[in-house]
């Protein structure tokens, strides 16, 4: 009997705690409040970039010389193909530990500063050249754009961040009318309590 | 008897149904065979992906929690790395089966958690989801280690089910069919929420992306949005119907076919391998006592037929008399299976060490840092250039109707007094643009133009022009410009108007 309660218990639980992540996700509340979400959400494939990224990480050395931490020198690994891991990082959680760890464990001369990159292509030019010539009447002519994510120093201490390269293209579409931003700095309150939004305000001010 | 009695009944009947685990112990038999095929590729790098001495990614961080997981060193991570291959090998075999699903569960959440750049995805979800129930379960009951030493009347030949197996209720291989149709169910109400999914956008700019595996039919398709459309939906459909149709009913035999060909099919089209592959495990757990004893006649069937098959099968009776049965055998495999952990950790810890992934032992030395070629390194450290205006564009198609809103039969050839769409999909993101479209004659003549604006959010523009009779037969260039400057070309052909003599 105890068996039986047992296991109605781990029914009614595990039950419930499928239909508590389907409920989150249908109506878009609490899917990411806690890493345990990953674990009942169901979003995959939920969005989509029309632009190919891979990430650089490299080393600025005391000659001038640029080095590249990541992948670091030894055996790279290539988790879903023919890709390295580091370009699978898109939320940029292990890019600083590739570099130190790149730098802890290889010979190299002093590093001054170390950079993460991006290198960004529309997704049209990852069509074969068959491909390619079945659907466009020109060459393929494909160029990267690299953008500067963040810079750290040797140690790690981040210098300077800045969002993604398509952010910024977003970012620049929206800022590119005068009215908006003639808005934006019109009816400014004088004074805020809040620190941030004090400290936002300087910030504003000196550029 | 009441409508709510009767209700409970059946309740009580679908979850504690006396039954032998044939689908939960194919399950259990070949997940970890599955599984193996991604976790010893991250055998040799463990170190560096899973732990304090390595760069790893914790999931957590993703949902505002730094770090959440303890990070032990390298020679930790790479005997418990070890543990883990060693009890999915276990759990395969049926060896200690439940302390082994328990392994693998906790092992491998921990191990994926730790690692959401190359470890962590949704299939690794699943996974856990599936040794958690395989934990719960009498998998190990059937077709194991743990049967053969547990001394009952069996017969390891699974084409002969008339022996009496170990029943055990059917409730763990119930949460498995739920927890798959809920998988089906949020991926679709995922879809409905992504309104790109259902212009045909988002799955062509996947099939495009070179994440995965190699997929050239991916590439293919990407050419003909108008298919990616029909497809999603059947797919959105296919996905909520899941949880409803997947039981025992007429509807099994298409609902389970479909998803096992919509998977095959990702792998073609998104290059994945391992999520597919995961999935049709999961379909196991909908193979009852009834389908064992159909295929079991059709294999017995099959033996009588075939004097290969049926020299196999008696080699088989033959090795399974040679085993025997061993149950004082029982106390001493639990007593070695508690033994061989450590062992095998240790052993791993070894391995591990004697590979020296980062090359710190090599007799030449430490690696060495890779140089950037100087004139790569200017390139890569340049200001931003400005964005060619060929990229804000993806490509220009022209046809003489829409699906879909898209161009659903592309042509080069139109005849004279049919009316032409040239349709321009944008890159996104892209600012607000002017579109003009030029049509030229052989002669670089303009004899006619078209111009739209493209609002930022808009994905396409239609230009429309008719192939009035001035447009005399020959060859047109369309040009698409932006604020003046060229963007596109596209060569087509202008034919007699039907029922003229020229036409024919």
């Amino acid at each position: 009997m105890m068996k039986r309660w047992f296991s109605s218990a781990v029914i009614g639980v595990y039950l419930t705690a499928l239909s508590a992540g389907l409920v989150s996700q249908t109506m878009n509340f609490g899917s990411a409040s806690h890493p345990i979400m990953y674990f009942f959400v169901w979003d995959m494939f939920c969005g989509w970039s029309s632009h190919e990224i891979r990430y650089h990480v490299i080393g600025e050395g005391e000659s001038g010389t640029y080095y590249e931490l990541a992948p670091g020198p030894w055996k790279q690994f290539m988790p879903y193909g023919d890709i390295p891991r580091s370009h699978y990082d898109v939320l940029g959680n292990a890019h600083r530990k590739m570099a130190l760890v790149a730098l802890a464990k290889t010979e190299h001369e002093p590093i001054h500063r170390v950079v993460i990159l991006e290198e960004v292509w529309p997704k049209k030019y990852n069509m074969s050249d068959r491909s390619w010539a079945n659907r466009f009447d020109e060459p393929k002519d494909r160029i990267s754009y690299f953008w500067q994510r963040s810079e750290m120093t040797e140690e790690g201490r981040v210098i300077s961040v800045v969002p993604d390269y398509l952010t910024y293209l977003q970012t620049k579409n929206v800022a590119d009318n005068p009215r908006l931003i003639q808005d934006l700095h019109r009816g400014r309150d004088h004074y805020v309590i809040s620190p941030y939004q004090r400290f936002a305000s300087d910030e504003m001010n000196n550029d | 008897m009441s409508d709510l009695e009767n209700a409970i009944r059946r309740i009580q009947k679908f979850f504690f149904d006396l039954e032998v685990p044939y689908g939960l112990a194919l399950c259990r038999i070949c997940l970890p065979l599955v599984l193996m095929g991604m976790v010893l590729p991250r055998w040799s790098v463990c170190r560096e992906l899973y732990s304090a001495d390595g760069a790893t990614g914790q999931l957590s961080v993703g949902f505002g929690y730094i770090d959440m997981l303890p990070e032990f060193s390298g020679t930790v991570v790479a005997g418990l790395y070890a543990v883990l291959i060693f009890a999915m090998f276990t759990l395969c075999v049926g060896f200690c089966s439940r302390i082994s699903a328990l392994l693998v569960c906790v092992l491998m959440t921990y191990f994926s958690m730790l690692d959401c750049v190359s470890t962590m995805t949704k299939y690794t979800a699943i996974v856990t989801h599936l040794t958690f129930i395989l934990f719960l379960s009498e998998a190990g009951s059937i077709w194991s280690v743990d049967a053969w030493l547990a001394n009952r009347k069996r017969n390891i030949d699974p084409t002969q089910p008339r022996f009496a197996y170990p029943k055990s209720a059917a409730w763990p291989r119930r949460l498995m069919q739920f927890f798959i149709a809920c998988v089906y169910f949020g991926a679709g109400i995922t879809k409905i929420h992504t309104p790109s999914f259902f212009t045909g956008d988002q799955l062509q700019y996947w099939m495009l992306t070179n994440l995965n595996y190699q997929h050239r039919l991916g590439e293919l398709l990407s050419g003909y949005p108008i298919l990616l459309v029909a497809f999603g939906y059947i797919v959105v459909v296919w996905e909520l119907a899941f949880i409803f149709c997947s039981w025992k009913s007429s509807w099994r035999f298409v609902i389970l076919p479909v998803g096992v060909l919509f998977h095959f099919m990702t792998t073609l089209t998104l290059g994945l391998l391992m999520f597919p592959m995961v999935c049709y495990c999961t379909y196991l757990s909908f193979i009852d006592e009834e389908d064992i004893q159909k295929s079991s006649a059709w294999a017995r069937r099959q033996i009588r037929h075939f004097s290969g098959l049926k020299l196999a099968y008696s080699k088989l009776i033959e090795f399974r008399e040679m085993l025997g049965d061993r149950p004082q055998w029982q106390t001493p495999a639990r007593l070695a299976f508690a033994i061989a952990i450590p062992v095998v950790a240790i052993a791993g810890i070894q391995i591990e060490y004697q590979m020296d992934n980062y090359g710190e032992r090599r007799p030449e030395g430490r690696h060495q840092l890779v140089a950037i070629e100087p004139e790569r390194a200017r390139l890569m450290l340049a200001p931003v250039q400005p964005q060619r205006d060929i990229d804000k564009f993806f490509a220009v198609d022209m046809g003489t109707f829409l699906a879909s809103d898209i161009v659903a039969y592309r042509r080069t050839s139109f005849r004279q007094g049919e009316h032409v769409i040239a349709q321009c999909s944008l890159t996104p993101p892209h600012e607000d643009m002017v579109v003009e479209c030029k049509i030229r004659d052989s002669e670089n003549r303009i004899v006619e133009k078209r111009v739209e604006i493209a609002t930022r959010e808009m994905l396409r523009v239609n230009l429309r022009f008719n192939i009035t009779d001035d447009m005399r037969p020959g060859d047109y260039f369309m040009n698409i410009e932006t604020a003046g400057r060229h963007v596109l070309k596209k060569k087509f052909t202008v034919l007699p108007k039907y029922g003229t003599v020229a036409s024919r």
